[in-house]
């Protein structure tokens, strides 16, 4: 063979290897820039531990226990018995597991701990519990395992604070010594969980009944001293399933696996501020986490994950947000260090005002009254140089960048979302019962279908909706009057045919009530999900609420199941489903032009910002991110592939506008009152006139 | 002597600092914040902002529902307190549950009292349950002021003044009423100071933002520029407010040293 023949051969064959190499799902390893990401490359991991040389061991859901090296190759494999395992820690060849076992003569079963030889896979119980019915949380320090069980209490003993969201469950803390084979119980008060700090030192998360406040604190395992303890604040999501401390970013992290899907980091000497790392794409299987060397372990699809937390980690200055809103929250995986400060309007107006650097961001919906004030004082720092905002309203409609221009062509928010009602039908019901003639929508075929419905409701058919034209009216039908016709040619007037016209069609509608208003929305519907629902069941679950349901109205985050404080495991759009028609929200004239109004959640940066440059970074960061996913409620030229109903409701969200309304305890309160009947429909216009004419010349 | 004056003038030193600290200091503030565009590009208009405020119509509003709440409300809430700080004294002690009455209103939380008056008076569309709330609110404390420096008057200048011949109107105009001046005055300055601050009880009575044109007074103005982030004229407003009763302290004191004995 000659030697060319024989180079070629041997780079076939490397090739060959690279391909295998490349096939064996052994460890995937995604970097995303310098970001490092690892999927171990085994499923159905039901429980998992870490040891001090980045071991990792897993036990799955056919009991089977695996030892995995760093590089995700299989070390060892041990065939354990089935038992209901609570939670594991492993180190020195050892592998101590708290699990719950039957006892003979007892008819309920004990916690135990049991204790692994992994040399020879030989395990014998150390500890057992008949009083524990479950534990929380299990880690090792030098020779001595700590866990957490929970035992039967008496409810006169229990210690819990429904208010401050603690529920006592018995929690104790346990210590047993592997040397000796002595356990003893630490008596630490109204106790919830623990997390190794350091070989000496635990972190425990606590309740104070005095001050009536969740807390972290360090606990010295030889002097059996708790530390100063650092209280949560109201921001802070009691319900912890469990956490883990970095010792080299010196945080503690944690899985919130029933909000955001997101690992978060807190400092544990500033509790209200966190740094999202990372957010599990496809839904966290558990909120279990591990921390060491620097890097978190967690579940995913089955999975165990690992990132390195320094990677995800921008280590800036905190960054300050006021909110003025509660229906929208900022990406919380970013890595930067946010602190949330909800404040009602005089706050915000205070620190405005004030021209301070208090706050480096404001949170709020262009519905506030006060966010038109801060573009006309100019307390904002202009966002023209970002280029990420730049390309972001290139991609968006133009509306969103006309209001998010002043008239000296500063850019001075960040419309980071937008949201606007649209009426969704069931096609099919509405079709059956000759609800609407296939024309564009107006208030008098919708008050015509209400009508129609209440008539088959003496037929003895019940159909429902979830628009309701008085009620429904309030809110959507008044602000267009308000903002298109109430302030004209420098005179404000209510007292029209077509202001009447309306006030009374509510009026009447609001005195006829029904029971065919369907009591849960489909936000409720939707959240109303399992968690783990199949497709299949999502879509009979959409198919049994719109079964009855002839219209609804929702807005863009019931439409995209996407909710502050929630995400869906499967965030599929509802849109997806075919038996669903949209349209366009009503406007107020038959036949006009009247564009919809939607309202944007913005972002304004402080001028007085200490650390201006990475607040702009931050929000540069935001801009790239809109940019980057298309999105059938900002992107103004779509090119993915859509259904027909995503298509209309881009159509839609294209058609509207942002604007800045006027404070509605203008005319709110008297136009509740009209309705009541306490005053009649002269004194309420003349009122609203009044106080709109204070507004605007005062 | 002197040493000592030395001395005690560093005991004035907190005094001073609190002053400076707390009042001189932040109405600088203001008048720097009255004479710029807004706080962020703080741009010169000098009395640019002066002008739109005295030609704003409801500016020009407030400041008439507040000067006829000063001239018309307070000598009314002065006059009877006297009245009844008189009676009380005169009555040697037979009324003293009485006074404990007038007290009580100072008491009871502006709230509850707010709802009480709008159950009230819901059907008057006019200023004067607003005015009647005042009177009812600051009543008692002018009466416990009053009451206090009637009852240390010398009854001996009196017993004299009667032996010169003086009785009935004329004993009271020429020597209780003098003597009792800088107290009355003191009492006028405090109700003038009470009337700035009837905001919180209109409009929890009013309940909202925007009351009746009879009702809006410079607080409501101020206050709505607070909200609407307009803090320059809203400066204004307190520059002009504090003018205002800066005069009427002026004229007060001036009018104190006419009619006092000394």
């Amino acid at each position: 063979m000659s030697i060319g023949k024989r180079v070629r051969k041997l780079l076939l064959c490397f090739m060959v290897g690279l391909c295998f190499a490349g096939c064996g799902r052994e460890q995937t390893n995604m970097v995303e820039g310098v970001k490092e990401h690892v999927v171990y490359d085994v499923n159905h991991v039901k429980l998992f531990d870490v040891d001090e040389n980045s071991k990792l061991y897993i036990y799955d859901d056919d009991n089977k226990l695996k030892i995995l090296q760093p590089d995700g190759k299989v070390e060892k494999e041990y065939l354990v018995e089935s038992a209901e395992w609570m939670g594991f820690c492993a180190g020195n060849e050892h592998l101590f597991m708290l699990l719950t076992e039957q006892v003979d003569g007892y008819p309920y079963e004990w916690l135990m701990l049991r204790e692994m030889d992994l040399s020879d896979g030989s395990s014998k119980i150390v500890y057992s519990d008949g009083k524990a019915y479950s534990a929380a949380g299990i880690c090792k320090l030098e020779n001595q395992i700590f866990f957490v069980t929970r035992n039967e209490k008496e409810e006169s003993e229990k210690k819990s604070d429904i208010t401050a969201q603690y529920l006592d469950c018995g929690e104790q803390l346990v210590c047993f010594d592997v040397e000796t084979g002595n356990t003893e119980i630490i008596s630490l008060e109204c106790l919830k969980m623990i997390a190794k700090k350091s070989e000496k030192e635990l972190w425990i998360y606590g309740f104070d009944v005095d001050i009536r406040k969740f807390y972290f604190a360090t606990f010295d395992v030889h002097s059996k001293q708790l530390g100063e303890k650092r209280y949560t604040d109201q921001h802070f999501n009691p319900f912890l399933q469990d956490f883990a401390y970095d010792e080299e970013m010196d945080k503690l992290l944690m899985l919130d696996f029933m909000n955001t899907q997101t690992i978060l980091a807190y400092d544990p000497t500033e509790l209200n501020a966190n740094i999202g790392l990372y957010k599990v794409e496809n839904g966290a299987s558990d909120a279990q986490i591990c921390c060491v060397n620097g890097y978190s372990y967690f579940l995913a699809n089955g999975c165990v994950h690992r990132i390195r937390n320094n990677d995800y980690w921008r280590k800036t200055q905190q960054i300050v947000v006021y909110c003025g809103t509660y229906e929208y929250n900022l990406p919380e995986d970013s890595g930067y260090l946010l602190r949330y400060e909800y404040v009602d309007e005089e706050q915000m107006a205070m620190a405005v005002m004030a021209g301070n650097c208090d706050y480096d961001l404001l949170l709020l919906e262009t519905e506030s009254p006060i966010a038109e004030n801060i573009r006309k004082i100019g307390a904002y720092e202009p966002l023209n140089s970002l280029k990420d905002v730049e390309n972001y309203f290139d991609s968006s409609f133009d509306y969103i960048r006309e209001a998010a221009t002043d008239s000296n062509g500063a850019v001075w928010m960040l419309p980071c979302d937008i949201s606007m009602d649209v009426l969704v039908f069931q096609s099919q019901l509405c079709n059956e019962y000759d609800l609407f003639d296939g024309g564009p929508i107006t208030n008098q075929s919708l008050r015509e279908a209400e009508r129609k419905l209440k008539g088959l409701e003496l037929e003895g058919k019940n159909i429902y909706y979830q628009y309701n034209y008085a009620r429904d009216g309030l809110s959507r039908q008044i602000p267009l009057y308000v903002e298109d016709y109430a302030y004209q040619n420098g005179r404000v007037c209510f007292d029209s045919v077509l202001f009447q016209q309306l006030c009374e069609n509510i009026k009447e509608e609001m005195n006829d009530d029904t029971q065919l208003y369907h009591n849960s929305t489909l936000a409720d519907a939707v959240k109303g999900l399992a968690y783990d629902a199949t497709e299949e069941e999502e879509a009979n679950h959409f198919r049994n609420y719109f079964s009855n349901v002839a219209f609804v109205c929702a807005d863009r985050h019931t439409l995209a199941r996407e909710y502050r404080g929630r995400v869906d495991s499967q965030p599929k759009s509802i849109l997806s489903y075919d038996f669903f028609d949209v349209q366009q929200m009503p406007v107020l004239e038959i036949g006009s032009e009247q564009a919809p109004i939607a309202t944007a959640y913005m972002l304004v940066v402080n001028p007085k910002s200490s650390h201006l440059e990475e607040v702009k970074a931050y929000v540069a960061y935001l801009a790239e991110r809109l940019c980057e996913k298309e999105s059938i409620y900002l992107t103004k030229n779509l090119k993915g592939e859509y259904r027909d109903n995503e298509r209309k409701v881009h159509d839609i969200y294209a058609k509207g506008r942002i604007v800045f309304e006027y404070p509605r305890d203008v005319f709110w309160e008297d136009f509740v009152a009209y309705l009541n009947g306490r005053i009649t429909y002269q004194h309420m216009t003349s009122e609203i006139e009044r106080k709109l004419n204070v507004y605007l010349k005062e | 002597m002197r040493e000592f004056q030395k001395k005690s003038i560093w005991f004035m030193v907190p005094y001073f600092f609190g002053i400076a600290v707390f009042y001189i200091i932040p109405f600088g503030r203001v008048l720097y914040y009255s004479v710029i565009d807004n706080t962020f590009s703080k741009k010169f208009v000098w009395g640019n902002n002066y002008r739109v405020v005295f030609q704003n119509e409801y500016f020009r509003l407030a400041m008439k529902n507040s000067l006829l709440l000063i001239l018309i409300v307070v000598p009314v809430l002065v006059g009877l307190a006297f009245l009844v700080s008189w009676l009380l004294v005169n009555t040697k002690g037979k009324m003293k549950c009485l006074r404990m009455l007038f007290v009580f209103p100072m008491l009871i939380p502006t709230a509850s009292i707010a709802i009480v008056w709008r159950v009230i008076f819901c059907e008057i569309d006019h200023v004067l349950p607003l005015w009647l709330l005042f009177v009812y609110k600051n009543l008692g404390l002018l009466i416990i002021i009053i009451s206090a420096a009637l009852s240390n008057l010398d009854l001996a200048i009196f017993e004299a003044a009667k032996l010169d011949g003086a009785y009935g109107v004329q004993l009271h105009r020429t020597m209780t009423l003098p003597l009792m001046a800088s107290t009355l005055l003191f009492s006028v300055m405090l109700a003038i100071v009470y009337s700035f601050k009837i905001f919180r009880e209109s409009y929890l009575f009013y309940g909202t933002k925007y009351p009746p044109d009879y009702g809006y007074t410079l607080q409501y103005y101020m206050n709505n520029h607070f909200l609407k982030l307009n803090y320059p004229y809203l400066a204004v407003g307190a520059v002009i407010t504090s003018a205002l009763i800066a005069i009427i302290v002026a004229v007060g004191l001036k009018l104190q040293k006419r009619f006092c004995y000394e």
